[in-house]
C-alpha cells in the first residue's frame, strides 16, 4: 500500500531526516513515534507532496508522490496536529470547499461521515465557534472524505480531553474494522500507540531507529526482575552468568540463558531470593529504550 | 471541467466570504461622495468652467454626471485602486499558507498548478469586479449629482482633451471601464506574484504597492518622456485613449499586448515558485 523508498530531507544545511525506507501493508494501522523534531511531520510532509525530499520517492497505490501526486494520493486522506480551516464558514462548506479540490461532493456522503465523527448538530455552526475538539472531528471528516482507503493521523489526538481521547481511538478502530482501511499514525501518546498500532517505527533525531512488530521485539530480549536481599551481590552473579543489568534489580537475559538455572545461582551465594519473574515491556519503556531517553 | 468550475466557485466563495475583500468596495463609495462634492463646490467648479471657457465652450453643457464619474475615475481608481488590488491580490495565496489552510488544501489529491489557475482566476474576477463596481457607482453619483450632458475629459499628463454629448461621452466611458480592469490587472497579477513567494501578506502588499509608486514616479519625471513606454503605469494609461478623438486601436492593442504578457509572466514565475515550496506548519 504504502513504500517509503530512502527518502531524506535537509533544512538549511542541516539533515533533517536521513535517508528513511519504511513499507506499510493494506489494512495495518502503523505508527510512526519519536520526539519533537524527530522527523514525523516531514516524513507526513513528504508522503503528501508538501515537502520536496532530498532524496528517495514515496510510493502509495503504485504511483509516486513525487511524480503523480494526484494519483497517488486519490485515495488518501489526512489530518494534522493543528488543522485549520476557513473560520468565517461553516464546517459544512469548509468539507465542501476541501471535497471539491478532488471530487464532486457528495451530498450523502458528506451527511454520513460528519455523522460517524458526531458533528451532525454543530456542522453548519461557524468554525471560529469550535472547540479544539470539534476542530478534529471536522478534520478527520474531511480526511474521510470522498473515499479513502489510506489514511495519514498526525498527532490525531493531541489536545482532545480522555474521553475526546477515547473516541478518536475507537474511531480509528472502528475504521479500520469496518472499512479496512490503511492507517498510519503518529502520536507522543505511547498508550494509544500500543493499543492501536500493529507495527511501529522510532525517529530519533532524524534517524529510524527501529523498524516492525515492537511486541515481537521485545520478546526476543528476555528480561527478568529480581527481588533480593543484596542486589550488588545478585548483580555480579547475575553478570557471571552472562546476563546484561539493565537497572537495579532488573536483567536481560542471554537467549540460551535458563531462568531455573540464574534462580539456583544466586541461592548458592547464600542470597535470598523473595522473586523471579519474567518482565513485559510496555511500549514506553522499550520506546524509551530505544529512542535512549530516561 | 465541471470540478474545475467547482474549485473555482469555491474560491470566489473564499474571496467573497471575508469582510476585507469589501473594503475596496466601500472606501470607493465614500471616496466618490467626497470627490463629487467637492467637485460640485462652487470654486472648483469656476476652475472647470475657467479650462472649458478658455477653449471656447460653453462651461455648464459640460459639468455633468458623466463629467464627474470620469474625473472620480481619473483621478482616484489609480491609485487607490491599485491599494485595494494589491491588499486583496497579496494576501489570495499568501494568507492561506500563513494560516494553515494551505496544508490542507495539499492533502486532497490535487495539483499544485490547479489551486494557483484558480486563485489566479478569482483575483482577475475580483480586480474586474472592483473596477466595474467603481465604474457604475461613480456615473450613478455623478448622475444624481451632476444630472445628464456632456462628458468633458481632460487629462494633462496624457494630453488628453475632448468633449462629448452626452451619448457618444456615455459610450466612451462604457468602453473605458473593461480597459481600465485590463490597466489595473498588473497590479494584480505583481499582487498574485508576490504572495506565491515565501513572505507575510503584508510584505507582498507592500512590494507591490512599492513598485507600482516607483514606477509612477518614475513615469512623471518630465526627463523621462522618451522612455516612457519602459513604465507600467505608462501602458497602464492605455485606457484613457478611448477617450480621444480618434481612438489610437494600434496603441492600445500594443500596449495590452505588453500588459498581458507581463501579467502572464508573473503569474508563471508565481506557479514555478509556488511550485517549489515546501509547506510545512
Amino acid at each position: 500500500m504504502l513504500r517509503i523508498d530512502g527518502i531524506s530531507k535537509s533544512y538549511k544545511g542541516r539533515l533533517a531526516l536521513h535517508p528513511l525506507s519504511l513499507d506499510v501493508a493494506r489494512g495495518e494501522i502503523f505508527g510512526l513515534l519519536g520526539h519533537n523534531g524527530a522527523g514525523k511531520s516531514t516524513t507526513f510532509g513528504i508522503m503528501l507532496g508538501q515537502l520536496h525530499p532530498d532524496t528517495g520517492e514515496v510510493w502509495l497505490h503504485e504511483a509516486s508522490v513525487q511524480n503523480q501526486r494526484a494519483r497517488a494520493l486519490a485515495r488518501v486522506g489526512a489530518i494534522f496536529e493543528t488543522p485549520s480551516f476557513y473560520e468565517y464558514l461553516s464546517g459544512w462548506r469548509n468539507l465542501e470547499l476541501l471535497v471539491a479540490l478532488s471530487a464532486i461532493p457528495d451530498q450523502r456522503r458528506l451527511r454520513e461521515v460528519v455523522a460517524l465523527v458526531g458533528l451532525e448538530s454543530r456542522i453548519h455552526d461557524p468554525v471560529r465557534v469550535y472547540s479544539h475538539g470539534m476542530r478534529q472531528r471536522l478534520a478527520l471528516a474531511q480526511a474521510l472524505l470522498p473515499n479513502p482507503e489510506f489514511i495519514l493521523l498526525d498527532e490525531p489526538t493531541e489536545g482532545l480531553d480522555p474521553e475526546g481521547i477515547q473516541e478518536m481511538r475507537h474511531i480509528i478502530l472502528h475504521l479500520r474494522a469496518e472499512h479496512g482501511l490503511t492507517i498510519m499514525l503518529s502520536s507522543h501518546m505511547l498508550v494509544e500507540v500500543e493499543q492501536l498500532c500493529d507495527r511501529i517505527a522510532i525517529l530519533n533525531q532524524g534517524r529510524l531507529i527501529f523498524s516492525g512488530d515492537w511486541k515481537t521485539a521485545e520478546l526476543s530480549a528476555r528480561r527478568m526482575r529480581f527481588t533480593v536481599n543484596d542486589w550488588p551481590r545478585a548483580a555480579e552473579i547475575l553478570t557471571s552468568q552472562g546476563c546484561r543489568i539493565e537497572s537495579e534489580g532488573i536483567a536481560i537475559l542471554r537467549d540460551e540463558t535458563d531462568a531455573a538455572g540464574l534462580v539456583h545461582a544466586l541461592v548458592q551465594a547464600n542470597l535470598r531470593v523473595a522473586a523471579a519473574e519474567p518482565l513485559r515491556l510496555s511500549l514506553e519503556d522499550f520506546y524509551h529504550q530505544h529512542a535512549g531517553t530516561p | 471541467m465541471r470540478l474545475f468550475l467547482l474549485q473555482f466557485q469555491g474560491e470566489l466563495l473564499k474571496l467573497f466570504a471575508r469582510k476585507r475583500t469589501y473594503i475596496g468596495f466601500g472606501a470607493f463609495l465614500g471616496i466618490e461622495t467626497i470627490l463629487i462634492f467637492l467637485l460640485r463646490m462652487d470654486r472648483v467648479e469656476r476652475s472647470i468652467r475657467k479650462v472649458l471657457d478658455s477653449s471656447g465652450y460653453e462651461g455648464g453643457e459640460y459639468l455633468s454626471g458623466l463629467t464627474l464619474a470620469f474625473m472620480v475615475l481619473i483621478w482616484s481608481v489609480f491609485l487607490l485602486g491599485a491599494l485595494y488590488l494589491a491588499l486583496v491580490a497579496g494576501d489570495v495565496v499568501s494568507k492561506e499558507i500563513e494560516d494553515g489552510t494551505m496544508r490542507m488544501m495539499l492533502c486532497r489529491p490535487v495539483s499544485r498548478l490547479r489551486i494557483v489557475l484558480v486563485k489566479a482566476l478569482a483575483t482577475v474576477v475580483y480586480t474586474f469586479a472592483l473596477v466595474g463596481f467603481i465604474g457604475v457607482t461613480a456615473l450613478l453619483s455623478g448622475l444624481i449629482y451632476g444630472g445628464t450632458g456632456g462628458l468633458f475629459a481632460f487629462a494633462p499628463l496624457e494630453k488628453l482633451f475632448a468633449l462629448y454629448d452626452f451619448g457618444p461621452g456615455l459610450v466612451r466611458y462604457a468602453s473605458a471601464i473593461p480597459l481600465l480592469g485590463l490597466s489595473l490587472l498588473t497590479i494584480s497579477a505583481l499582487g498574485f506574484f508576490f504572495s506565491c513567494l515565501p513572505m507575510k501578506p503584508a510584505a507582498a502588499t507592500i512590494l507591490t504597492l512599492s513598485i507600482f509608486f516607483v514606477d509612477t514616479i518614475l513615469k512623471s519625471i518630465p526627463y523621462f518622456e522618451s522612455i516612457r513606454e519602459w513604465f507600467l503605469t505608462a501602458r497602464m494609461s492605455a485606457w484613457l485613449h478611448v477617450f480621444e478623438y480618434q481612438i489610437p486601436w494600434e496603441t492600445i492593442t500594443e500596449d495590452y499586448i505588453w500588459l498581458l504578457a507581463i501579467d502572464a509572466t508573473l503569474f508563471t514565475l508565481g506557479w514555478v515558485a509556488f511550485q517549489q515550496r515546501d509547506f510545512k506548519s
